[in-house]
């Protein structure tokens, strides 16, 4: 341990160590221990002067000479450990070995202590007091790092406010009097003209769909994640269910199991789950036997349960299997089907959320299976 | 000129949006329209401006967009609930925001339901609709 002044606490003010002992000589004696030591010492003369020290200013640690009259070293610790603005104030008992019964110091369970015995070794205080000034420093670094996340996250979810609010707003005029153009005009304008006006609000509704997704894709990587028991199963047939009111016309032939239960966040798990059935149900939309899977994959290595959802559409080109679960990936021209390129991206985070992985297997016009584990915790057995 | 929906609104964009899915579903000679959300307090609790405006010419339904200027939407909502004379008038939050808290709290305060503008003008024509025929027409309020 070093006994050169440390340069590397800068920048900042010098952490303070409170020296605490009714003796003055020995005050005078810690002082100039403690000379080479980068820190700022604050002298006690008794027990009543160093709790209302404690109060004043945050300390890296105490030295705390523990034989002093009217109130002991160990009294001053227990009083210290009652406040909580000083109860984490870290302790160097200062001591003759045989004042210190082994029942004393199982008492403090908050914050850290240690010892130093008479007579005192200049190297070992110094390299006590270092240790806390250190843990005093990271701790500190810790706690502004933390405060600086914090304000990114504030930033961020102001940024999020106003993209939802302020980006939208324009697309809606943007919408809305185009359309008021083709009712209240659209006699005027020949074939061309509105062309024209559907293109832009095609636009306009596209680029609304695009902040939704995104919108979602950053709600889905902060929302609090709620474990509980969920029914896959259940999710993928209403799922299913619901695309099936809405384009009665399909035939899709869909494999499911029952009652596969896993542990996880339902919202979420829906969310997952919907943009994979949705996208299978999308891309076999040409076919006239579209088939539809979803199961449990019994191949999978021990301590993971994998799930896949398998379609036999279009599938995609294998090259880009690793690139489609980012935001904005679309594999396919948008004349042939639609999609904004970021439900793969909002799946695979929320996979990532629960501690599985995401992977897809395809080739083309030979269907696709997209691939999910969860941890084997996750896996309900109720 | 006094109408049975208050629409409270400053975006004139939205402004003639909302007027015209009003239309649309012909209910546009029953809007009356404030700009900010201190005339709308202003109105509903007969002050300033309103003064003399009977009791009966008061609005069924509230349209409340939660960015207006002076007093913000969701302030208005509040009063608007916090007085017995308007504490069952039914409000309807119509927003550009998804953003879950801003939905959170309008219920909290009360809001009877909560709207976010879509971007395709069709579906708020029939968001319109569906609103004036739930509150206006097949809504009972409590007697007194």
């Amino acid at each position: 341990m070093t006994t050169e002044p440390r340069t590397d606490l800068a920048p900042g003010p010098r952490p303070s160590v409170l020296i605490v002992d009714d003796v003055e000589a020995n005050l005078v004696a810690l002082e100039a221990l403690l000379e080479s030591v980068s820190c700022e010492v604050i002298r006690a003369n008794s027990g009543n002067e160093a709790l209302r020290q404690l109060l004043r200013r945050p300390f890296a640690v105490m030295l705390l000479d523990v034989q002093m009259p009217d109130m002991d070293g160990f009294e001053v610790a227990r009083y210290a450990r009652e406040n909580s603005s000083t109860s984490d104030v870290p302790i160097i008992f200062i001591t003759a070995m045989h004042e210190t019964p082994e029942n004393v110091l199982r008492g403090y369970s908050t914050g850290a202590f240690d010892f130093l015995f008479k007579p005192i070794n200049p190297d070992v205080l110094r390299s006590k007091v270092e240790v806390f000034l250190d843990l005093h420093q990271s701790r500190k670094r810790l706690k502004d790092e933390i405060e600086a996340h914090r304000a990114t996250l504030a930033e961020l979810e102001a940024f999020n406010y106003s993209v939802s609010h302020d980006l939208r707003a324009p697309l809606r005029p943007l919408d809305g009097f185009s359309q008021a153009l083709l009712d209240d005009y659209g006699d005027r304008l020949d074939e061309k003209g509105v062309d024209y006006l559907k293109r832009i609000r095609a636009a306009a509704q596209r680029m609304g769909m695009l902040i939704e997704d995104l919108l979602e894709l950053s709600r889905v990587s902060r929302a609090e994640l709620h474990r509980q028991p969920v029914d896959l199963s259940a999710i993928v047939s209403s799922i299913v269910a619901e695309l099936r009111e809405s384009e009665p016309a399909r035939q899709v032939e869909v494999v499911a199991p029952d009652r596969v239960q896993v542990q996880g966040d339902p919202r979420l798990l829906r969310i997952a789950l919907e943009n994979l059935v949705r996208n299978a149900w999308k891309f076999t939309k040409k076919l006239p036997h579209a088939r539809l899977e979803f199961g449990v994959d019994p191949t999978a290595p021990p301590g993971e349960s994998t799930y896949f959802i398998r379609d036999n559409g279009v599938g995609f080109d294998p090259t880009f299997a690793g690139k489609m679960f980012q935001p904005f990936q679309r594999l396919h021209k948008a004349t042939d089907f639609e999609g904004t390129g970021i439900g793969l991206a909002i799946v695979s985070r929320i996979i990532r959320r629960h501690d599985g992985r995401i992977w897809a297997e395809s080739a083309p016009d030979r269907g696709a299976t997209f691939f999910f584990t969860l941890p084997e915790t996750a896996r309900w057995t109720g | 000129m006094a109408g049975r929906i208050l629409l409270v609104e400053d975006n004139e964009d939205d402004l003639a949006l909302t007027l015209r899915a009003l239309e649309k579903n012909h209910l546009h000679n029953e809007v009356e329209i404030v700009r900010d959300g201190q005339e709308a307090l202003d109105l509903l609790f007969r002050r300033g401006a309103y003064a003399s405006r009977p009791v009966d010419e008061l609005p069924e339904l509230v349209l409340l967009d939660l960015k207006v200027p002076r007093v913000e939407g969701l302030e208005v909502l509040r009063q608007i609930r916090a007085d017995p004379s308007t504490q069952y008038l039914p409000v309807v939050v119509l927003t550009s925001s998804s953003q879950e808290r801003d939905v959170v709290q309008s219920y909290q305060l009360g809001a009877n339901s909560y709207v976010q503008k879509p971007v395709d003008f069709d579906d708020f024509i029939e968001a319109t609709r569906q609103l004036g025929m739930y509150w206006l027409v097949l809504n009972k309020l409590p007697p007194g």
